[in-house]
């Protein structure tokens, strides 16, 4: 089912649709999932905090307004979640199982990327919370300052500071780490 | 470039490029060619954001998005689904339905339950009042005033007191008996006869 958000919204709404439901969720299910989970890192916590997300979302759709704004409200809420959950299970850090990819990968040189990946992955989840957030989603989603600002509800150059003191901090707790890629 | 300024100008230069973009940076990159410590440090800053980047946009499984959707549909209602209240009035007038049926329940919640309803007495009953020969007359068997009395062993004198028939008690008949005697000649006599259906009715005393 194709149509723009608001569309396929009013078809939800009124109509109780469920294919505008289905096409809504498959829409942004791998936006919210892969945003979410730059800020938690983990796989099956990325994917409680998505469905939470959405649920969310959908059990408050009639009061979302702006029906074409809806991305950025189910983006905002999902960055609300993952900061929830974050603040609550800082201190859990859950390995997941690396595959590499690439054709020449010696064991060596796995077991050497999976000990950098562990201790970034550490380093990362001890930063104070908006540093990380603000390296994780510009770092590992990419999204500029601009855009990161307004999930989080800072200014650019607020943002921007953040970044600056996090990759700060982050060398150092690689340095003592000790790590030798 | 010192590796202070190498960091501060990394992080700058992050704030608005790609990780792999700093290769291309001059001043940046012979920097790391001559640190080796600055060099380690940012092969694992930069790595470790490469693997971490790659596993988290790894393709998932087809399932993995549908059981995703299963979850979150299972746990949303449909938006027009109504509540059960909300069937009962059609809708144009589901508020008066309402406001009516909030109203029947304050009724009830305040005045309990319903009064019982007092029963007339039937129509024959109203006939055989009126039935009677004379209703002034007192028409009262003896073993009933007996029994009305809360003496239950009596002398004889008791029994044909007349204050104590007519309901008078003891000491109001102390008190009429002087007031009878200062008189003189107002004697309360009063022996209840009896007349023939066994009745008894009250004489009037007598004047000496």
């Amino acid at each position: 089912m194709t149509g723009n958000d608001s569309d396929l919204i009013n078809a939800w709404l009124h109509d109780g649709d469920e294919r505008a439901f289905s096409a809504l969720m498959t829409r942004y299910q791998e936006q919210v999932f892969y945003l979410v989970r730059s800020m938690v890192l983990d796989v099956e916590d990325a994917k409680d905090v998505t469905q939470k997300a959405f649920i969310k979302a959908f059990n408050n759709l009639k009061r979302l307004r702006k029906k074409d704004n809806f991305r950025g409200w189910l983006l905002k809420i999902a960055v609300n979640l993952a900061r929830d959950h974050l603040r609550t299970r800082r201190k859990h850090l859950a390995l997941e199982p690396w595959t590499a990819k690439g054709t020449e990968v010696t064991p060596e040189r796995r077991m050497m990327d999976r000990e950098i990946k562990r201790h970034l992955k550490e380093a990362l989840l001890s930063l104070p919370p908006r540093q990380q957030e603000v390296v994780g989603l510009r770092l590992l989603k990419g999204l500029s300052f601009k855009e990161i600002s307004h999930l989080l509800d800072m200014k650019e150059k607020t943002a921007r500071t953040n970044f600056h003191f996090g990759l700060k901090a982050l060398r150092a707790l690689m340095a003592q780490r000790g790590l030798r890629p | 470039m010192k590796c202070r300024e190498f960091w501060q100008k990394a992080c700058t230069h992050l704030e608005d490029h790609e990780l792999e973009r700093l290769e291309t940076s001059g001043p940046l990159k012979e920097h790391l060619r001559k640190c080796k410590r600055c060099a380690r440090q940012w092969d694992g800053i930069s790595q470790g954001f490469s693997q971490l980047r790659e596993d988290i946009h790894k393709d998932m499984d087809p399932s993995f998005w549908q059981d995703m959707r299963r979850e979150v549909r299972s746990q949303i209602k449909r938006p027009d689904e109504k509540k059960w209240y909300q069937g009962l009035f059609p809708r144009p007038f589901a508020w008066a339905g309402a406001l009516a049926a909030s109203l029947v329940a304050l009724f009830f919640l305040f005045h309990g339950q319903p009064h019982k309803v007092t029963r007339f007495p039937a129509a024959q009953d109203i006939v055989a009042m009126f039935d009677q020969s004379d209703p002034f007359e007192v028409d009262l068997p003896t073993n009933e005033i007996a029994t009305a009395s809360p003496k239950t062993d009596m002398d004889d004198d008791e029994l044909t007191d007349p204050y104590l028939l007519t309901g008078v008690s003891d000491s109001w008949s102390g008190v009429l008996d002087e007031a009878g005697q200062d008189e003189q000649g107002m004697e309360m006599k009063g022996p209840a006869s009896k007349d023939k259906t066994g009745s008894v009715s009250l004489v009037a005393p007598k004047r000496a």
